[in-house]
């Protein structure tokens, strides 16, 4: 005979007398405000280690093991509930929190996108876990950070040499360049699209007229309607919900593999920084859709018979929409040079580079010079023989090839000019 | 010495009678009638009942009954119909011959009462609105549509269970569900007290069937209540594979009425076909037998008019050879006839068809 009721349910109310009735007991209530990280050996500060993937003190070496699985793709997504987006245009309320560290009883302030603080004064790793205005709207999900700051030095300082036009002495920026690593939220979407759609498409085809009395070729367009109907599963749309990033260096280095997700546990954010998004599911969900239905229109478009299409029209719907509120590691770096910041992203994960580069511009000139300077010695050495008349017809050849190098130089001296354009301007 | 209810036991003195063909048992309104068909099956005169045999059933009168509505002025009419929409009915069925003959019947339901303790579990259902969109591409421009969709969360639940059930239902007849998928359901929800002045002079028909064998079928209407109510204990919105371990007790069993009109005609052969009208809705439904011998009459006489219209084509013939003028009119004529005479086959092979077609009704 089993137990009755069984131990994970307990009892709720009931609207008829005479009948009990029981649910699965709830998760138990584990939220802490503030969880600081130190030592059970010596008592010092413990921090993440990107290396190592757990808890290690930075003082006597202590290990601890993630204490999360890695659940990756299988991780749980959620519906857009009325309730959820209803509490999600909310916000976080307050502008700022008051923390008083645990250890050292120090008043703290920070703003409430932060989810995790270092104490100035005594250094402790303390991770903030401010009620969310729903529960699912918590960071439910992350990815570690597997890459450390040396590995990024390693790449930036590769990063920071690897093209001529860069000035010689950058290298060295990248051993003293701060990384920082830092978990960036992120929205990650699923749907599935199914739209249809009718456009006008074009045909050619050629057709003989006897014109001024001779025979022409003659192309002639005829538009016919055609319908089809198209769908796009998406699967972990990734949507950025900070707004302080440059969006473009993020594009860049947001490649991220899902499949390592690991629910939230605050030791992975010891010693981290982290961000509590700032753009909301609604807004955040509204980008997302937007990418959707423009790869939706792809798709739809890609059906007709021609690329020529015109009075394109489409009615799309959305099913299965599910999402989920995650954090995602990267690595932050600012350095000087000649008193300008350049700003460095390197993903925490796999270890890609984006970032801005100063650019050496006189060798950049120089270059340019060296581009243009054999069509201005042919055109000399043309004018020359042009001039004075001889070399029996070897001017005109070399004027010639004088405006073909001319025209070979100008182009990639404009590729070269555009492209270390793009490097320190971001 | 006949078996009779005195006034005490179903507050009308009745008597007990039996069908020797069907074996229904009947309770019959004392009107000194001696020779009343059987209401439910028709194939035979009710016989009484004698003194030794009152079946245990009809020791207690019924708890509920559900009263006649049917809107009896319309009765005559739908009776009429019925006979005139009969292609060459018998001669007995008339609309005068159906209204005369018609009795007010009451069929039995099982009603059980009964303590139930049980654990019980199942998944509940709870709606839930999440928001979706459909959006437009036209002129090239964007047009988003926010559409909120309902969608059920299921979760487990599960309980213990002390209620007592009154007044649930089971058949109490064998043929009941036949009889209910033939006329429609009756609204049971309709039904009152039992007063014996409601009976009026209706025959009373008494259960065929055990309690014993009705009980499982009790048994599930209870657990449907239950289910039910467990679901508004829960506050859910949806309940599915309901289960429980259930002891019942205090079992009571009492009686439901249920209204239903009945007659019939006899066809050809003088046997009887019944016709049944449902005492709520009103709707009838009744065996169809057309009368052979009226469509040998019709068949008869087209026949004849096709003879006469062959013999005249052929002295129309006899006349053609001496006045050619008349070999047209005798051909016409010919072909008429041809044309009647075939359609002489008609009314027998229409009654044919009818009385094929035509199923009994599966109360029996």
């Amino acid at each position: 005979m089993t137990a009755f009721p069984p131990p994970d349910f307990v009892r709720t109310s009931s609207a008829v007398p005479g009948i009990d009735v029981y649910m699965p007991r709830p998760p138990a209530e584990t939220h802490q405000a503030v969880v600081d990280f130190h030592c059970p050996q010596c008592d010092g500060v413990t921090a993440y280690s990107a290396e190592n993937g757990g808890l290690t003190c930075t003082f006597c070496g202590y290990y601890e093991p993630p204490r999360q699985e890695v659940v990756g793709k299988g991780a749980a997504a959620f519906e857009f509930t009325v309730e959820t987006m209803d509490r999600a245009a909310q916000g976080w309320g307050v502008e700022r929190k008051e923390l008083v560290c645990e250890r050292c009883a120090a008043r703290l302030t920070l703003s409430t996108d932060s989810l995790t603080t270092t104490c100035p004064f005594c250094g402790s790793n303390q991770v903030i876990q401010a009620k969310a205005p729903q529960d699912v709207l918590r960071p439910r999900f992350l990815v570690p950070f597997s890459v450390t700051a040396d590995t990024c030095r390693e790449k930036t300082a590769v990063w920071l040499t690897n093209s001529w036009m860069l000035p010689s002495d950058l290298k060295r920026l990248a051993r003293t360049a701060e990384f920082a690593p830092i978990y960036i939220p992120y929205w990650t979407f699923d749907a599935t699209t199914q739209a249809d759609w009718r456009a006008e498409v074009a045909h050619t085809r050629q057709k003989r007229v006897f014109r001024s009395g001779r025979w022409e070729t003659e192309t002639v367009t005829e538009w016919r309607w055609e319908s089809g109907r198209a769908g796009v599963d998406f699967d972990d749309l990734l949507v950025d919900g900070s707004q302080h990033l440059s969006q473009l260096l993020l594009h860049k280095v947001q490649k991220y593999d899902l499949r390592a997700l690991v629910p939230y546990d605050a030791s992975f954010l010891a010693g981290m920084q982290a961000q509590a998004y700032e753009v909301g599911l609604e807004e955040a969900w509204e980008n997302g859709r937007q990418t959707m239905r423009e790869r939706t229109k792809k798709a739809c478009q890609a059906q007709a018979t021609s690329q020529r299409i015109r009075n394109f029209s489409m009615n799309l719907s959305f099913a299965d929409e599910n999402w989920r509120y995650i954090l995602l590691p990267l690595y932050l770096a600012t350095y000087r040079y000649n008193g300008q910041p350049y700003q460095v992203m390197i993903n925490g994960q796999t270890a890609v580079i984006a970032g801005q580069r100063p650019v050496a511009w006189k060798k950049v000139l120089l270059a340019v010079g060296g581009m243009l300077a054999p069509a201005l010695i042919l055109g000399l050495v043309a004018f020359l023989l042009l001039y004075l008349a001889v070399g029996e017809g070897y001017g005109g050849l070399a004027a010639i090839a004088a405006v073909v190098a001319f025209v070979i130089g100008l182009v990639v001296a404009i590729v070269t000019v555009s492209h270390a354009a793009g490097m320190d301007n971001i | 010495m006949a078996a009779f209810l005195d006034e005490a036991t179903w507050g009308r003195p009745s008597a007990l009678a039996n069908c020797p063909q069907c074996d229904g048992v009947f309770l019959l309104p004392e009107s000194g009638e001696t020779a009343v068909p059987c209401p439910f099956c028709g194939q035979a005169n009710l016989t009484l009942l004698g003194a030794e045999s009152v079946p245990p059933q009809a020791e207690n009168p019924p708890e509920l009954l559900v009263p006649f509505s049917a809107n009896a002025a319309q009765l005559p009419q739908t009776l009429a119909r019925f006979a005139q929409s009969t292609r060459f009915a018998p001669a007995d069925l008339t609309p005068q011959n159906l209204h005369g003959r018609l009795r007010p019947l009451f069929l039995p339901m099982w009603l059980i009462d009964a303590d139930a303790q049980a654990q019980w579990q199942a998944e509940a259902g709870f709606d839930y609105q999440v928001v979706s969109h459909r959006e437009q591409f036209h002129n090239g421009q964007w047009r988003t549509q926010k559409i909120e969709e309902t969608k059920i969360r299921w979760e487990p639940r599960l309980g213990t269970l002390q209620r007592r059930y009154e007044n649930e239902t089971a058949p109490a007849l064998e043929q009941h569900a036949q009889l209910e998928q033939t006329l429609g359901k009756f609204r049971r929800q309709e039904a009152v007290a039992y007063q014996p002045q409601a009976l009026g002079k209706a025959i009373v028909r008494l259960p065929n069937r055990p309690t014993a064998d009705a009980w499982p079928e009790a048994q599930e209407a209870i657990k449907s209540r239950a289910a039910e109510e467990c679901r508004q204990a829960a506050a859910a919105d949806h309940i599915r594979q309901f289960r429980w371990s259930v002891q019942f007790a205090g079992q009571n069993w009492t009686q439901l009425l249920l209204p239903l009109y009945t007659t019939y005609y006899r066809d050809d052969e003088g046997a009887v076909r019944r016709v049944f009208i449902h005492g709520q809705t009103g709707s009838l439904r009744g065996e169809r037998r057309a009368s052979m011998k009226k469509a040998r009459r019709w068949a008869l006489g087209i026949a004849v008019i096709a003879a006469v219209l062959f013999v005249l084509s052929l002295v129309l013939a006899a006349a053609g050879y001496f006045q050619p003028d008349v070999l047209l009119p005798a051909l016409i004529t010919f072909v008429l006839a041809l044309g009647v005479g075939i359609t002489a086959v008609l009314p027998l092979l229409l009654a044919w068809l009818m009385n094929r077609q035509q199923k009994s009704l599966p109360i029996t």
